[in-house]
């Protein structure tokens, strides 16, 4: 049987190089859109996750809906020896972040000032990469600041100016300083960088009485994909009042934001199945049809009717599979290439720097699983699409098929 | 003349239903591929309009005035003077249809449980209905800004826990630079899905607003203008700016570089999905075609041989393509039709994404819009598409040698 | 008869009215004069922490107040100038006067449960507040105080009870606009200062529950009315020179 359909693929050589490539091409496509959608929500989340959230966050389990001084996490280095040796972990480091003014002589401004340690700090977050001017926080930094560019303007500060700080410290007596600024930084996030502020942590606890506490700790992980079960580990090593935050829970409306994005995707995915579907009926149809007379004179001769579904069904999968492969690994080669070496859109960050994006490149996303299922769904589609001309072939009586025309 | 395109447009129909499976097959592909292209472009279409229009019709309008250096400091110091002589002034341009003044002022809005970020906007009732339909943005409540009276967006009247008849005070700097406050009762609540209101408005009266920020009557922050959609924007643009020198003059591509950006991108969109529904289109009916012709091919060669003209042939073949294509066609144009009034009244709810499509000013049900040029491009579209795909079997057809064809087998 | 009782009803609640009012006038003089020197200490409880505060503060009418950290001493010589609605802090630390926004203004002050508005606007309870007796009881009267119309308060009512004997207060209930219990403050030990009578321990409790536990304790260690104080004081100099 196996022979034979081989046989029949091969003598009708146009329509099946027309099926071959039909399927072949929508398999490609799929995987390929696919990839770079996927992609370009990785990179959106890489993004805004890597310029600050990072990928999950420890906190106090009331600091989330009432951040303040009463809800801050104690017992910082407590909690970090926990994290110690824990697969999966590529860094992390404590925040304590406060709202105070900023003022100058010209203005005063309320602003977001955190206590960063610099080193850690420049594995988890994009900080020390979004240097624009001067120079980034230092171990032994003591009255440096580290501040955004637009905060910058609106202060009207350059490198080597004074900056005084006023805020509370953990007990709400007054904690004021004077800082000089040493750097400045511009992620392109207009919000970040207009209100945010960055000094040494060993420094501003002394200032904030804020020795062993954090407002939370912020952890990078090596796969962003293997969060969740990272998360849920790390919660198991924490006491109940912790609280063990992943970047779908920190942000929300940017993961469904993301799901609005895809579902149009596969719309228009949906759009092109649809019309594949049908080309790939038609054709069946035709090459089918065209055979009525040839599937009758084999079930004259002794076939059974359902060999003969059979023998269409073989025909089908074979095609069907090769092409699928194939597009699978062209698709899946494509998705690799560009998962590496992305396409650079040029001023795409600046035009979309509001909705997140900070970078021009259109990454993809390999990922296997993914491919497969891309795959499959368009095997099934080729296999729906044979039903119809299939039954009407079968609604012919031996000897009227051999007389058909 | 006449008597022989009858005959065959006759044989044309006649051979295009001889394998009726087939002919309704690919007449229906078609017809359901551009239905649901017509309904994807729609929604597609729809959602972009309705972002830009809300986000015009809520705040900038086409143009918006300001006084020089007021968006830089967002001072109230920087602000318009004698506003209605220059409304005056701008009526004679005639491509302005529509003009709001409003004065606003950033504060504190509080109770006595919470504070937040505000922005208290000055309006005029009747000159924001005639704007932007404005009535249309209230979700509940009714639409009062007589004495102390208030609107609040709906994200703000969220997280301060307010709904209709609630009380605030909104705080904030006058132009003198002292704190002053103000108590609001609320009347009602507006969602315009534009985050910059959604997110902070407090509506007021202008003359409340303008009491309230020590402004005279007369002075306003922004002038707000809508443009006549068919007129040339950029050209109305310069007669403003001729009219106006002292002013900073924006209009919204400058405010919104993204929306622009996003419009654009759904044109390229549409185009790439259109084309690619175009090019299988016209690929289901080459296939169909050639093998209607191979299956002929005695047929033709026995007309031929009889002295029937080949021109005679081809032209039945280009028709026997044009209808199938155009019967998709019809089926397309009355299914897609029926998808996009559904969705256009209806609209695709969304609502389970509520939640992410507001932080990028969405409403959670999507209406379609309807243009007639999704109807006569595809027409067009299809007609080429047809009469391309039947290039290669009329080709076949060509190399005919009838006596071949009538011998063999 | 009728007629009789209705005007001794009307006449009554007149009455009440202008006994509400009086008190309310009265309490105000009590409370504030031409001009007050106050020193202050402070306790301030909350889940996590607990502190004291000691500071000292000179006003003049409502709209000039200037006040000097005392205690404790990493914020001493820290001072505050409240003029025309505008405020300024100076942080010798830094040697710096800092101009407070007025959104910062607007947010809790210090951490207590008073808000800097509190502290600046001092709303007065004559101008802004209708106030009607609710019940007497031997000295103590309870009014009901609803702010007046178009007035920019939070509160919905505060339900305050006074003592007439000295015309002090005992209770304040604060409630927002649908008729919950937002804060609690009450006075006690009463002291004379010259003429004027001043509660001189005032407890602030909030009943909001993510802020349970929370306690503010306010203590008049010294007071003196319309002594006279130097207009100098109320000067963006007097910020540096006083600090001392």
């Amino acid at each position: 049987m196996f022979s034979l359909a081989l046989k029949n693929i091969i003598y009708y050589k146009g329509r099946s190089l027309t099926t071959f490539f039909l399927t072949l091409l929508s398999t490609l496509l799929f995987v390929v859109y696919v990839a770079f959608m996927d992609g370009s929500h990785k990179s959106m989340l890489k993004n805004s996750l890597d310029i600050y959230t990072g990928s999950l966050q420890i906190m106090y389990k009331e600091y989330r809906e009432n951040p303040s001084y009463d809800t801050i996490l104690e017992g910082v280095k407590r909690v970090e020896k926990r994290l110690e040796g824990i697969a999966g972990i590529k860094a992390y480091s404590a925040r304590l972040e406060s709202y105070a003014l900023l003022s100058t002589q010209e203005d005063s401004v309320g602003s977001m000032v955190t206590g960063i340690n610099p080193q850690k700090e420049s594995q988890i977050s994009k900080l020390k990469e979004a240097l624009h001017q001067g120079r980034y926080l230092e171990k032994s930094d003591t009255t440096a600041i580290y501040i955004g560019a637009d905060l910058a303007q609106r202060l009207k500060v350059k490198i080597g100016d004074k900056i005084a700080f006023v805020g509370s410290s953990i007990d709400y007596s007054f904690s004021a300083e004077n800082f000089e600024v040493v750097g400045v930084f511009k992620t392109g996030l207009f919000e970040f960088d207009a209100s945010s502020a960055f000094v040494n942590k060993s420094y501003f606890d002394e200032l904030m009485l804020s020795e062993d506490m954090a407002s939370y700790i912020v952890v990078a992980v090596g796969d962003i994909e293997a969060v969740e079960s990272i998360v849920s580990y790390i919660q198991t090593k924490m006491p109940q009042d912790i609280e063990v935050a992943s970047w779908r829970v920190l942000m929300a409306s940017m993961v469904q934001a993301m799901e609005v994005d895809s579902i149009f995707g596969y719309i228009s995915l949906g759009l092109f199945f649809v019309v594949i579907f049908f080309v790939i009926m038609i054709y069946g149809f035709i090459n089918i049809s065209t055979r009525i007379k040839e599937l009758g004179l084999l079930r004259a001769l002794g076939l059974r009717s359902f060999d003969v579904t059979a023998l269409l069904f073989l025909e089908t999968a074979l095609l069907a599979l090769s092409s699928v492969i194939i597009g699978m690994v062209l698709g899946g080669y494509l998705a690799y290439y560009f998962e590496l070496h992305p396409i650079i859109i040029e001023g795409m960050a600046e035009t979309y720097k509001e909705y997140g994006i900070v970078s021009d490149a259109v990454p993809t996303r390999f990922d296997l699983w993914t491919i497969c299922w891309n795959g499959a769904v368009v095997l099934v589609l080729n296999f729906l699409a044979i039903i119809y001309p299939i039954y009407y072939t079968r609604q012919f009586s031996p000897v009227e098929a051999m007389r058909h025309v | 003349m006449s008597n022989r395109y009858r005959l065959i447009f006759k044989l044309a129909w006649l051979n295009v239903w001889r394998r009726k499976a087939r002919g309704v097959l690919v007449v229906l592909m078609i017809g359901v591929s551009m239905s649901v292209m017509l309904g994807i472009q729609g929604l597609y279409d729809g959602m972009t309009n309705n972002m830009i229009d809300n986000t015009l019709r809520s705040d900038s309008g086409e143009v918006s005035i300001y006084a020089p250096s007021h968006r830089l400091h967002q001072s109230l110091k920087y602000h318009i003077k004698e506003t209605p002589t220059i409304i005056q002034k701008l009526s004679q341009i005639d491509t302005i249809t529509a003009i709001a003044q409003r004065v606003k002022v950033t504060g504190l809005v509080s109770t006595a449980h919470k504070s937040s970020m505000a922005k208290l906007i000055g309006i005029d009732k009747i000159e924001e209905q005639k704007f932007g339909e404005f009535e249309k943005f209230i979700i509940d409540g009714t639409w009062s800004t007589q004495k102390n009276y208030a609107l609040i967006g709906k994200k703000l009247a969220k997280t301060m826990k307010l709904s209709v008849g609630s009380r605030v005070v909104f705080s904030s700097q006058n132009i003198e630079g002292d704190l002053t406050s103000i108590s609001l009762r609320i009347k009602a609540i507006v969602q315009t899905t534009n985050p910059a209101i959604d997110d902070i408005a407090l509506f007021v009266s202008l003359a409340k607003a303008q009491e309230f920020a020590g402004l005279h009557l007369g002075d306003s922050t922004q002038i707000a203008l809508r443009i006549d959609p068919k007129a040339n924007l950029a050209q109305t643009k310069e007669k403003i700016v001729t009219l106006l020198p002292y002013k900073d003059i924006y209009s919204w591509l400058e405010l919104y570089p993204a929306l622009e950006q996003m419009q654009e991108m759904m044109k390229v969109f549409n185009g790439i999905s259109f084309f690619i529904v175009m090019l299988v289109v016209l690929i289901g009916i080459m296939g169909v075609m050639l093998v209607s012709i191979l299956e002929r091919l005695r047929e033709f060669g026995i007309l031929l041989a009889i002295g029937q003209p080949y021109k005679n042939m081809r032209l039945q073949v280009i028709i026997e393509a044009l209808i199938l294509g155009l019967g998709g066609y019809i089926i397309g144009a009355i299914l897609g039709g029926i998808v996009l009034l559904i969705m256009q009244s209806y609209g695709l709810d969304l609502s389970a994404f509520s939640d992410g499509l507001e932080e990028f000013g969405m409403a959670s049900t999507l209406y379609a819009t309807i243009k007639s040029s999704y109807f006569s491009t595809t027409l067009i579209a299809i007609i080429i598409a047809s009469l391309l795909s039947v290039i290669l079997p009329i080709r076949r057809l060509e190399k005919l040698n009838p006596i071949e064809v009538i011998e063999g087998d | 008869m009728k007629k009789l009782l209705l005007t001794l009803i009307f006449l009554s609640t007149l009455l009440f009215a202008q006994t509400a009012q009086t008190i309310i006038k009265k309490l105000e003089k009590n409370l504030r004069g031409t001009d007050v020197y106050s020193k202050i200490e402070m306790q301030i409880k909350t889940k996590r922490h607990s502190r004291s505060m000691l500071i000292e503060s000179w006003g003049k009418g409502k709209k000039k107040n200037f006040t000097k950290i005392l205690s404790p001493s990493r914020d001493r010589g820290i001072t505050f100038l409240n003029l025309d609605k505008q405020m300024w802090q100076y942080i010798p630390k830094i040697e710096r006067i800092v101009k407070i926004p007025p959104s910062m203004m607007l947010q809790s002050w210090m951490g207590t449960d008073f808000t800097n508005d509190d502290m600046v606007k001092q709303s007065s309870l004559v101008d802004d507040y209708k106030a009607k007796v609710l019940e007497k009881r031997g000295s103590i009267v309870t009014l009901e105080l609803i702010p007046r119309r178009d007035v920019a308060v939070v509160w919905g009512k505060i339900v305050s009870k006074i003592d007439t004997k000295y015309y002090t207060q005992v209770e304040d209930i604060f409630y927002d606009d649908d008729g919950k219990k937002v804060r609690k403050m009450s006075y006690s030990k009463v002291k004379k200062f010259g003429s004027h009578f001043v509660t001189t321990i005032m407890v602030i409790v909030p009943f909001e529950k993510s802020k349970q536990g929370n306690k503010t304790t306010i203590k008049i260690v010294d007071a003196k009315f319309d002594q006279g104080i130097e207009s100098s004081y109320f000067s963006k100099q007097a910020l540096k020179r006083y600090s001392r």
